[in-house]
């Protein structure tokens, strides 16, 4: 029984090795006559060791603290203020914009927001390789830290068997959408990104200059319309608050796009080198 | 500079010859260094070896007795011949005038 029980974590434990290796593994294990014992601490120490070796290449720690660490925070302060915006839209609740400044700035950032989330998404598949499912994880976790808080939350009320009034149930549901909107605007491109860049595809050099030149436009786009409140509250406190300069907003939004400097400059290296490679086909064929 | 480990995977690669694979040269690191060695260890530097050039794997046939699964047969390679002379050379250098009988 414990034999049998050993003998079939042995075999899930060798589904995460790559096939060849598996093959090979279970093979010298039936070649031997290994105890199931034995097998299951072999096969679980290899499983560790090639666990372990996917950290020694520096760009899993890249993605891992790079993008899913430090872009990943940035730009959940975006999606934070996106849902916020939103929110505050849908109940109507007042804040330092005008209602027509608060489109304004939902639009920069729902345009700006599935942008990043794919840029941010396919530099940390291509730099992960197998890691992907430890910093994919973490990274939609950390981006997604606002929506997470609201569950937790909303779920710690119906725990406390809080009856919501018909209002705060209106102004629920409109989290609920706002929530929902924010998800499908990074969620979705963020996975599509990881997908791509973990399937190694590669951007042409003028698709990626096209990404480069949209990408500046909504940083720029985005720090102008988040200046509309800072206007608003400083004139409307008479001076005591200081609204945050435009250079201060600029840079934050620079360093949370920095993936999509990687993303460039690979897709420029790529193209470079199949130039090189058509040039020397054609030397050689003239020759 | 090779390992210890590494110098035992390519002395037994080299004793087995066309019978080196992963279980039979488990076996001699076994009978000869006298101490067990782990699947985790000879797969991980196999594949550091390899990485170097001074081994060549590839996946044989499967064979029945080993319930049709194939094995990773290896073949040391002239680099590797000569790193472990080196190292063997070393050993034998460094060992020189050197008793390690108990005093």
């Amino acid at each position: 029984m414990i034999d049998q029980a050993c003998w079939l974590l042995v075999d899930i434990l060798s589904r995460t090795l790559k096939s060849d290796e598996r093959d090979a593994v279970l093979g010298d294990f039936k070649d031997a006559g290994e105890t199931a014992g034995k097998a299951l601490r072999g096969i679980l120490g290899l499983v560790v060791r090639r666990r372990l070796g996917l950290w020694t290449r520096w760009e899993s720690w890249l993605a891992l603290i790079g993008i899913a660490g430090f872009a990943g925070l940035l730009l959940q302060i975006f999606v934070a203020m996106f849902t916020g915006t939103l929110f505050e839209w849908l109940v109507g609740y007042a804040n330092f914009r005008t209602p027509n400044e608060d489109i304004v700035y939902l639009v920069c950032l729902a345009l700006a927001l599935p942008v990043w989330s794919w840029t941010s998404g396919f530099a940390l598949g291509s730099l992960s390789g197998r890691t992907i499912l430890l910093t994919g994880a973490l990274f939609c976790v950390v981006v997604l830290n606002p929506f997470w808080l609201g569950m937790l939350r909303s779920y710690h009320r119906q725990a406390e068997h809080i009856k919501p009034a018909a209002f705060e149930q209106e102004v629920a549901a409109a989290s609920i959408r706002a929530n929902a909107v924010t998800l499908s605007l990074c969620l979705l491109p963020a996975f599509w990104g990881i997908r791509q860049g973990f399937r190694h595809y590669k951007l042409q050099y003028r698709q990626a200059f096209v990404l480069g030149i949209v990408i500046t436009t909504l940083i720029l786009m985005v720090t102008w319309s988040s200046g509309f409140s800072e206007n608003t509250r400083e004139a409307m406190s008479n001076g005591v608050y200081r609204a945050v300069s435009w250079p201060n907003r600029l840079w934050p939004l620079i360093v949370l796009n920095w993936p999509a400097v990687y993303v460039i400059g690979t897709s420029y290296r790529v193209t470079r080198r199949r130039f090189v490679d058509k040039e020397n086909e054609n030397g050689g064929q003239a020759g | 500079m090779l390992g210890e480990f590494e110098y035992l995977l390519l002395s037994a690669a080299e004793r087995l010859g066309e019978d080196a694979y992963g279980a039979s040269i488990r076996q001699e690191i076994e009978n000869t260094a006298g101490r067990p060695c782990s699947i985790g260890a000879l797969y991980t530097t196999l594949d550091r070896l390899e990485e170097k050039g001074l081994i060549k794997t590839w996946m044989g046939d499967p064979t029945p007795e080993r319930g049709g699964r194939a094995k990773r047969m290896v073949r040391i390679t002239a680099k590797g011949i000569r790193a472990a002379s080196n190292f063997y050379d070393v050993v034998v250098r460094a060992s020189r005038g050197v008793c390690w009988e108990p005093k």
